[in-house]
C-alpha cells in the first residue's frame, strides 16, 4: 500500500525531473523573477521631475522654490516663462508636476490673506500623481510651521502627529516583496497540477485503476509534487527576502512555514479540482487561468480590499492568496502571534478539504 | 480571384467554422476579457475607501466630538469611536484597523486654552502607500475642521499658504481610468499566448494534420491562414475591449484611431508571436504554461507601468522593460485615452513596439525554419 504509493511519487518526481530543460524552467524563472520585480516594484518616489513658474517678485516665492529645490523628492528640470508653457512640458509627460506661484504671492501672504499656489500633476500615473501631491502638502506644512514661528504669529488651534507604526519609514519593499512571493507559489503551485490532466489525455488514468491504484493514492501522489515544489520555493523566496532584501519576518520563520504549507495544500487542492476532469492539459491551463487572473487581482496585493464592492469582498473570500498575503505581510512586518494566524489558517484549511474532496469525488465519478 | 487567393479564403473559414464549433477559443478571446474587465475596473480602485479608523477619545468635550464628526462624514473613513485605549491600540496591532487618531487629556484641555492641541495620527505601515493616504487624509481633515472653525470665527486667523492642486487628465482622479489601459495591456498579454497555443494544438490533438496536407494547399499557406485568423481574433479582442472601455465604463477617448490601431495591430502580434515561440520551444505543457506566465502575464504585471511607475525603478530594470510588449501599449493607451494624439510620446512607443514585433515574429519564422529542415 505505501510502497505502491511511494513508487507512484517517485514516477511523478522523475518525470518532472528526467529533463533538464523542464528542470530548469522550474528553478529559475521564479527566482529570478522574484529579484527583477522586488527591485521594480515601488510605490516611493525621488527625483520627480517637476516645472516651477514662479511670478512672485517678493522674498517668500524665491523660499518656497528653495524648499523644493531642496527636496530630494523633487528636481526641477523646467523653469517655463509663462502659463502656457506649461501645458505642453505636461502633456509630453516631460514633467511629472507643475508648480505656479502667483504674482501676488509674497504680498498675499504679509497681508494675512492665505494665498494659494497651483499645483498641476499628470494623472495618467495617478498613483505617483497622488504620492506627489502628498509631498507637496508637507513641504507647504513646513514653510507655513516656520512662517509662523518667524513672524510671531500664533499656532494654529490643533497640529496633526503622524506616526506609522510597524514600517516607521514606509519601506514600500516590506509589503511588496512578501506579496510577491505569494503570486509566484501560486503559479509554481497551479502549473504544476496540470499534470494530472496529461494522465487523462493518455488514458493512463484507466492504467492506473486497472494496476489497483484508488483514487486516494492517485491524488496524493499527484498533490506531493506541487506542494513540495511550491513549498520549497516559498521557503527559498522568504530567505531571500530577508537576508538580501531585508524584509524584517518578525514573528520568525514557523508560522511563516506552517502558513506557506497551508497555502501550498489549499492552492493544489484548487489546481487538482479544475484540472482533474479537464479534456486536455491545454484546457486545464485554459481554467487555471481563469482562476489566477482574479485570484491575483483580488487578493489586495494591488487595491486594497476594503475599496472592493461589497459583492466581490466576499467573492475574495475564495481566494486563498488573500489570506496568504494578509498572513505572510502579519508575520513579516506586524510580528503577529499565533491567535491572528490561526485566523488566516483556518479558511485555508477549509479551502483544502473542500477542494481535495471534490478532486477526490471528481476522479472516483470517471472510474 | 487566383486559385491560391481562393484557397486561402477557404482555409481561413473552415478556421472560423472550426471555432464556431469549439467555443474555446471565442471564450478566451471574447468573453473572458469581457468578463475580466469589467471585474477589475468595477471592482478593483487604488483610493483606499472605507478605511477603517478608530478615534480614541479620552475625555469627551464639545471639541472632540466636533472634531470626530469631521472623520465621520469623510468618505475615505469608516470611523468608530472608541474609549479605551487598551483596545484600541490593540486593534491597530492586530490590523483591525488602518488608523487610530488620538485625542487624549491634552487635546481636550489645549484646544479650548492655549492653541496647539495635539492631534496624534498612528497608521499601520503594513502597506506603506494606503499608510501614506490614510495619514494624509487625516491630516487633510483635520486641516479642513480649522478651517471651517477659523470661517466660524471661534479661533484665530490661519495666515498660511494652501495649494490648489488640480490633476490634469484625470480631474475626477477616477483610478479606473488609469487601471483599464493597464488591465488591457495585462489581459491581451494572456490571451495572446493562449490563442497561439491553441493555433497550434488543435491540428495536432484532432488528428488532422494529414488530411490538410492531402490537399493542394501548402503547408505554408496553413499556417498564413491560421495566422491570419488569430490574429483577427486577437485584434478583435482588443477593439471589443476598447469599446467596452470606453462606451460601458466611460473612460474617456481624447485621441484618434489612428495610433490605436496601429498600436493594437502591432501588440497582437508581438503576443502570437510570444506565444508560438514558447509554444515551438518547450517540449511539454507544463514548461508552456509556466513560460506564459512568466514572460506573459507576470511582466505584463509588473514591468508594463501598469501598476509600479517605471519611471522610479533601477536603470536596469527601465532597460530591461523595454522588451515587455505591455510596456508600450499601456502607455500609448494612457495617452491616446486621456491625453490625446501626442505623438512625441506616441512615435517612440509605436516604434519600440514595432521593433519588438518585428523581432519576434523573425525569431519564429527563424525557428520554424529550423524545424523544418
Amino acid at each position: 500500500m505505501v510502497a505502491q504509493l511511494i513508487g507512484l511519487i517517485l514516477k511523478e518526481l522523475h518525470l518532472l525531473w528526467s529533463d533538464s530543460r523542464s528542470r530548469i524552467t522550474l528553478v529559475v524563472p521564479p527566482l529570478l523573477q522574484l529579484f527583477i520585480f522586488s527591485y521594480a516594484a515601488t510605490y516611493d518616489v525621488d527625483h520627480v521631475p517637476i516645472a516651477v513658474l514662479n511670478e512672485d517678485a517678493g522674498p517668500y516665492g524665491r523660499e518656497l522654490v528653495a524648499r523644493f529645490n531642496g527636496s530630494p523628492t523633487f528636481e526641477i528640470t523646467a523653469l517655463p516663462t509663462s502659463e502656457r508653457e506649461i501645458k505642453p512640458l505636461i502633456d509630453e509627460a516631460g514633467v511629472m508636476m507643475a508648480l505656479h506661484i502667483g504674482p501676488r504671492f509674497s504680498a498675499d501672504l504679509r497681508g494675512g490673506r492665505a494665498p494659494s499656489v497651483q499645483v498641476i500633476l499628470d494623472g495618467r500615473r495617478l498613483p505617483t500623481a497622488l504620492t506627489v501631491q502628498s509631498y507637496v502638502t508637507l513641504i507647504l506644512a513646513g514653510f507655513n510651521a516656520d512662517y509662523g514661528a518667524a513672524n510671531g504669529l500664533p499656532g494654529p488651534a490643533a497640529s496633526t502627529v503622524s506616526r506609522a507604526w510597524f514600517n516607521p519609514i514606509l519601506s514600500s519593499h516590506w509589503f511588496i516583496i512578501p506579496g510577491l512571493i505569494g503570486k509566484l507559489v501560486l503559479i509554481i503551485t497551479l502549473t504544476a497540477t496540470i499534470s494530472i490532466a496529461r494522465e487523462r489525455e493518455l488514458a493512463s488514468f484507466d492504467r492506473m485503476f486497472v494496476l489497483g491504484f484508488t483514487p486516494l493514492q492517485i491524488l496524493t501522489a499527484k498533490s506531493v509534487l506541487p506542494v513540495s515544489i511550491g513549498f520549497l520555493h516559498g521557503a527559498t523566496m522568504s530567505l531571500i527576502a530577508a537576508f538580501w532584501f531585508g524584509v524584517p519576518f518578525r514573528s520568525g520563520l514557523t508560522a511563516l512555514f506552517l502558513s506557506l504549507l497551508m497555502f501550498t495544500i489549499a492552492t493544489t487542492g484548487i489546481g487538482l479540482m479544475l484540472s482533474c476532469r479537464a479534456q486536455s492539459q491545454r484546457q486545464a491551463t485554459l481554467r487555471i487561468f481563469m482562476f489566477f487572473v482574479p485570484a491575483v487581482m483580488l487578493s489586495g496585493f494591488a487595491t486594497p480590499i476594503t475599496a472592493m464592492p461589497v459583492v466581490l469582498q466576499f467573492v475574495s473570500l475564495l481566494d486563498p492568496l488573500r489570506y496568504f498575503d494578509t498572513v505572510i505581510r502579519a508575520l513579516c512586518i506586524r510580528g503577529a502571534g499565533w491567535p491572528f494566524v490561526g485566523t488566516q489558517l483556518w479558511p485555508l484549511g477549509v479551502i483544502a478539504l473542500t477542494t481535495m474532496t471534490a478532486a477526490w469525488l471528481l476522479v472516483r465519478t470517471r472510474r | 480571384m487566383t486559385p491560391r487567393q481562393r484557397r486561402m479564403i477557404a482555409l481561413i473559414a473552415k478556421e472560423a467554422r472550426q471555432t464556431a464549433r469549439n467555443r474555446t477559443a471565442l471564450g478566451v478571446a471574447l468573453a473572458g476579457p469581457i468578463v475580466l474587465l469589467l471585474l477589475f475596473a468595477y471592482g478593483v480602485s487604488l483610493e483606499t475607501e472605507r478605511v477603517p479608523l478608530g478615534i480614541f477619545v479620552e475625555h469627551s468635550t464639545p471639541d472632540t466630538r466636533d472634531l470626530a464628526g469631521a472623520f465621520y462624514n469623510a468618505h475615505y473613513f469608516h470611523a468608530v469611536i472608541m474609549d479605551n485605549r487598551r483596545v484600541a491600540l490593540d486593534k491597530l496591532a492586530t490590523g483591525e484597523v488602518g488608523g487610530l487618531i488620538v485625542l487624549d487629556e491634552d487635546f481636550a484641555r489645549a484646544a479650548v486654552a492655549e492653541g496647539n492641541a495635539p492631534v496624534q495620527v498612528l497608521v499601520d505601515g503594513t502597506d506603506a502607500r494606503i499608510a501614506r493616504q490614510v495619514s494624509n487624509y487625516a491630516e487633510g481633515a483635520v486641516a479642513t475642521w480649522l478651517a471651517q472653525r477659523t470661517l466660524a470665527g471661534r479661533i484665530g486667523s490661519a495666515n498660511s499658504v494652501g495649494s490648489a492642486p488640480r490633476v490634469w487628465f484625470n480631474s475626477e482622479i477616477k483610478s479606473r481610468y488609469f487601471l483599464v489601459p493597464g488591465i488591457i495591456g495585462l489581459l491581451m498579454a494572456v490571451i495572446g499566448p493562449l490563442l497561439s497555443a491553441l493555433m497550434v494544438a488543435r491540428e495536432r490533438e484532432q488528428g488532422t494534420m494529414d488530411s490538410i496536407l492531402a490537399t493542394p494547399a501548402s503547408p505554408r499557406e496553413f499556417m498564413y491562414a491560421k495566422l491570419i485568423f488569430y490574429m483577427s481574433l486577437g485584434v478583435a479582442a482588443m477593439t471589443l475591449m476598447l469599446l467596452v472601455s470606453v462606451y460601458v465604463i466611460g473612460v474617456p477617448f481624447r485621441g484618434t484611431l489612428r495610433p490605436l490601431v496601429m498600436a493594437t495591430m502591432l501588440f497582437v502580434a508581438c503576443n502570437l508571436a510570444l506565444g508560438l515561440l514558447i509554444s515551438i520551444t518547450s517540449r511539454n505543457q507544463l514548461a508552456a504554461v509556466q513560460l506564459t506566465l512568466t514572460t506573459g502575464f507576470l511582466p505584463a504585471y509588473m514591468l508594463s507601468g501598469f501598476l509600479f511607475d517605471l519611471r522610479n525603478a533601477p536603470a536596469p530594470i527601465q532597460w530591461l522593460s523595454l522588451i515587455v510588449p505591455s510596456r508600450y501599449v499601456v502607455s500609448i493607451l494612457q495617452t491616446t485615452l486621456l491625453v490625446g494624439d501626442e505623438w512625441r510620446i506616441l512615435l517612440p512607443d509605436l516604434g519600440g513596439l514595432a521593433l519588438l514585433a518585428i523581432a519576434l515574429v523573425a525569431g519564429v519564422g527563424l525557428l520554424l525554419r529550423r524545424r523544418m529542415s
